[in-house]
C-alpha cells in the first residue's frame, strides 16, 4: 500500500496568471498550489476491501490519509445531500469551486483533518477536529466540524467554509470520485488551501519520531485505509 | 488572628454589603502611589548610532516586545504585507510562556514546553530580532532609541507587557516592595518568578502556601484559580501536608468558570484549598510573612503574591499612558490601537486599555487584527473592527488531567463579553485540548 522512497514529485506549484486563469474558468484546482499527477487512492477498509459509500454510518467520523502517509483526512457521510459547485476562496483570497458531496445520496464528503487556523490535527494520540451532528460546546451551529484547540468551526456541507472561530479560510477538501456501479469512492486530489508544507514544518520532530526520518513525506499509492475515528485515535476530543 | 481560619466569606460579604460596596470600590480604584515594585523603568538616555541592522528593504515596522502580542504581530505584519521590513525589539534571550505555566507547577508539562527561541521565530517568519530594550521614542522624527542603537521606522507597535503595582496591596515602601517581589514573586512575568515558585513547591514541607487574586483587569483572569488547583494537585500527589489559601477580592472566581473552579475546590481538594472570597488585602509584611485584610491578619509559610497589574512603566515614560486610567494603560484609539493622533504608533498586548482579557490567546488574536490595521493604514485603506477572541482552558485536576473551558468574543461598544460558550464540567478530553490550545499558540508565534 505504501510506495517507499517516493518524493513529493506529484506536487508542483502553479503560479501566477495561469493558475488564476484556471480558477476563473472553473477548473477544480487550487489557484496557488495545484496537485498534478495526484495520487488516485481507493478508499478501503482495514481488510483492504473497497469501502461502500452506502454503508458508511451517517454523521460518523472516519479517518483516512491522503496523499501522504502522515496527512489525515476526515470522511463523512452527512444526513443530506450537499449543495453542488460551491464557490469558496482560499487563504490568498483566490476563488475555487468545491464540487459537493458524492455517493448515491450526494452526502459523502472529505476534508483535510489539519485545522486551517493553527494546524491542530487528528493524530493517533488525539483527534481535535471532529464532526458533530448536534451543536457542540464550542461550535455555534449544528452539523459542524469543530477544532477543539481554538474553536474554529467549519461547515462540511459547504466546502468546509468557516462558520465561527479564528480560522480565516476553509479546510482543504479532498476531491472524491464516485463509482456509482460499485458504490466505491476514490480520492483523486485536494482543493482549497493545502497546508502540508506548514504542517511538516510544525510537526517535523513528531512526524520523524512516528514515521521515521523523512518517511512522513511518502505518498500513499493505490489505496488508503478508512477507519472509524475511535479506532484511529486514542482519544477523540469532543468540544 | 494570625493563622488562617475557616472560610468565612459569607461574613465578609455581609460586611461589604453593610459598607455599601465602598470597600471594594476603594480597592478597585487604588491609586498608583509611589509606583513601587521591582525596578524595570526605561533606561534614560539616547545613543546617536544606528542599531546594527540590515538596511531596510521596505517600510520598516518596529515591534517592541516579544510576547503573545508582539511575536504574533511581527509574524503577521510580514504576512499582511511581505514588503514590510519588520524588526522585533525584545531584551530577553528566550521566550518563556506564562500561558500553560501553571501546568508545569504540577509537572504536567516540562520546562521546554514553555521556552521558545526568538532566533527561530525571526528566521521562520522573515523578520529581524534585535535583542535590546527600547529606551526612548521620538515620534515626530519616527526614531526609536534602543539599548542597541536607534531605529528609524514608518510604523511602531509597543507591547512591553505588565509591571506590578505593589501599592495596590498596601506596600508603598520600595524596600518592602522589593522584598515582596523577590521573596514571594507573583509569577505572572515569566522567567525567574516562575522558576522561583516551582522551587518553592519542590521545597515545601508543610503549612500554609498563600496565593492571591488581584483587583482590576489582571493578566489571565482564571489563572489564579487554575494555579490554586495545580498547587493543590501537587500537594495531593506528593502527600504534602500543606494548605493552599487563596485570597480573592471578588465574591466568586472568574465568573464564567466559577462553577467549574468551585466544584474542583470542593470535590478534588476539600482539605487542601481554603478559598476566601470577598477578601481585600490591605497590607503585606514580607518579612513577618503576614497579609492583613479588612478582617484579619493571616500568616503564611510561603506565598506567591499577585498585586494589581499596570501597563509596563515604559508606556508611562514615553508619555503614552492615560493618566486617568487606574492601570496606566495606553491612551489609544480603542478600535484601531493607534496612539491618539498618531497612526504610526500602536500599543497592544497588556498595555491596551480595553477590558478584554489580558491573556495570551486574546493578545494573539488582537495581533492578527492589528497587523491588518497597520497594513491597511500603510496602503491608505481601512479595515472593519474585529472582536478579539478568547478561548481559555483551565486545568483543574492533575491526576487524571481534567480541564474546563470558556470561549467568548466582545461587543464593539463597551467591550463586554458576548457569544460566551463554556463547559464547566471538567474532563480529560478538555485537558487534551488545553495542551493543544497552548501548542497551537506557540506554533503561531514561533513556527
Amino acid at each position: 500500500m505504501k510506495r517507499p522512497n517516493v518524493s513529493r514529485r506529484g506536487f508542483v506549484r502553479v503560479c501566477g496568471a495561469a493558475a488564476l486563469a484556471g480558477a476563473a474558468s472553473g477548473r477544480l484546482v487550487e489557484p496557488s498550489f495545484a496537485l498534478t499527477d495526484a495520487p488516485r487512492l481507493k478508499l478501503v477498509d482495514k481488510a483492504g476491501e473497497p469501502i461502500k459509500a452506502g454503508v458508511l454510518e451517517v454523521n460518523a467520523n472516519y479517518i483516512f490519509h491522503y496523499p501522504y502517509v502522515s496527512t489525515p483526512c476526515l470522511l463523512l457521510r452527512l444526513d443530506a445531500a450537499t449543495p453542488r459547485n460551491v464557490e469558496r476562496t482560499n487563504a490568498d483570497k483566490a476563488p475555487y469551486t468545491w464540487p459537493g458531496g458524492v455517493g448515491k445520496d450526494g452526502a459523502v464528503v472529505a476534508y483535510s483533518a489539519i485545522c486551517a487556523h493553527l494546524l491542530s490535527y487528528d493524530s493517533k494520540h488525539a483527534s481535535f477536529l471532529t464532526f458533530h451532528k448536534g451543536r457542540s460546546v464550542l461550535s455555534e451551529r449544528e452539523r459542524m466540524i469543530t477544532c477543539c484547540a481554538h474553536a474554529s468551526s467549519y461547515d462540511p456541507a459547504n466546502g468546509g467554509d468557516v462558520v465561527s472561530g479564528p480560522a480565516e479560510f476553509p479546510l482543504a477538501a479532498v476531491q472524491l470520485e464516485y463509482d456509482s456501479d460499485n458504490d466505491e469512492v476514490t480520492a483523486v486530489g485536494l482543493i482549497g488551501s493545502v497546508l502540508f508544507d506548514k504542517f511538516f514544518d510544525a510537526y517535523r520532530a513528531d512526524l520523524n519520531a512516528e514515521f521515521g526520518r523523512g518517511a512522513y513525506r511518502e505518498l500513499l499509492q493505490d489505496r488508503t485505509t478508512v477507519a472509524p475515528i475511535a479506532d484511529y485515535s486514542k482519544a477523540v476530543v469532543g468540544c | 488572628m494570625k493563622s488562617p481560619g475557616k472560610n468565612d466569606g459569607f461574613v465578609r460579604r455581609q460586611f461589604l454589603q453593610l459598607a455599601g460596596g465602598s470597600a471594594l470600590a476603594a480597592a478597585t480604584g487604588t491609586a498608583l502611589v509611589g509606583g513601587t515594585g521591582p525596578a524595570s523603568a526605561a533606561i534614560s538616555g539616547r545613543t546617536n548610532r544606528p542599531a546594527d541592522l540590515p538596511a531596510a528593504t521596505g517600510p520598516r515596522c518596529v515591534v517592541v516586545g516579544g510576547g503573545a502580542f508582539g511575536a504574533t504581530l511581527a509574524k503577521y505584519l510580514k504576512k499582511e504585507n511581505p514588503k514590510f521590513d519588520v524588526v522585533m525589539v525584545e531584551p530577553n534571550a528566550l521566550y518563556m510562556s506564562c500561558f500553560l505555566s501553571n501546568l508545569w507547577l504540577d509537572d504536567l508539562i516540562d520546562l521546554n514546553t514553555l521556552q521558545h527561541s526568538y532566533c527561530d521565530a525571526a528566521r521562520s517568519n522573515g523578520y529581524v530580532w534585535l535583542q535590546g530594550k527600547l529606551i526612548d521614542l521620538d515620534r515626530d522624527a519616527k526614531r526609536a532609541y534602543t539599548s542597541e542603537g536607534y531605529i528609524d521606522y514608518q510604523f511602531i507597535a509597543l507591547a512591553p507587557g505588565i509591571d506590578y503595582n505593589y501599592a495596590s496591596i498596601g506596600i508603598t515602601d520600595p524596600a518592602m516592595a522589593a522584598a515582596c517581589a523577590q521573596n514571594f514573586p507573583a509569577g505572572f512575568k515569566p522567567g525567574s518568578e516562575h522558576l522561583s515558585i516551582k522551587g518553592k513547591l519542590a521545597n515545601f514541607e508543610k503549612g500554609v502556601f498563600l496565593t492571591t487574586v488581584p483587583v482590576g483587569n489582571y493578566r489571565c483572569l482564571p489563572a489564579p484559580y487554575e494555579r490554586a488547583c495545580m498547587i493543590a494537585a501537587y500537594f495531593k500527589k506528593n502527600k504534602i501536608k500543606g494548605k493552599l489559601v487563596l485570597l480573592d477580592p471578588g465574591e466568586q472566581p472568574f465568573a464564567p468558570k466559577a462553577p467549574g473552579f468551585l466544584a474542583a475546590f470542593k470535590e478534588l481538594y476539600p482539605d487542601i484549598i481554603e478559598y476566601r472570597p470577598s477578601t481585600t488585602i490591605k497590607s503585606v509584611d514580607p518579612i513577618k510573612k503576614t497579609v492583613t485584610t479588612e478582617f484579619e491578619t493571616i500568616g503564611f509559610d510561603d506565598a506567591a503574591i499577585y498585586p494589581r497589574v499596570r501597563a509596563a512603566k515604559l508606556i508611562e515614560d514615553l508619555g503614552l499612558s492615560d493618566p486617568k486610567g487606574p492601570q496606566m494603560e495606553a491612551d489609544i484609539d480603542v478600535h484601531k490601537y493607534f496612539a491618539k493622533g498618531d497612526r504610526t504608533c500602536y500599543v497592544g498586548g497588556d498595555c491596551r486599555p480595553m477590558p478584554f482579557s489580558k491573556s495570551g490567546n486574546t493578545a494573539n488574536s488582537e495581533a492578527h487584527y492589528v497587523a491588518k490595521v497597520i497594513a491597511a493604514t500603510a496602503a491608505g485603506k481601512d479595515v472593519d473592527w474585529m472582536s478579539p477572541q478568547t478561548i481559555c482552558y483551565s486545568m483543574v485536576n492533575g491526576k487524571p488531567e481534567e480541564a474546563i473551558v470558556v470561549k467568548a468574543k466582545y461587543d464593539k461598544g463597551k467591550f463586554g463579553f458576548t457569544d460566551v460558550e463554556l463547559d464547566n464540567k471538567r474532563s480529560p478530553a478538555l485537558a487534551l485540548a488545553a495542551h493543544e490550545w497552548g501548542a497551537g499558540l506557540y506554533r503561531d508565534m514561533f513556527a
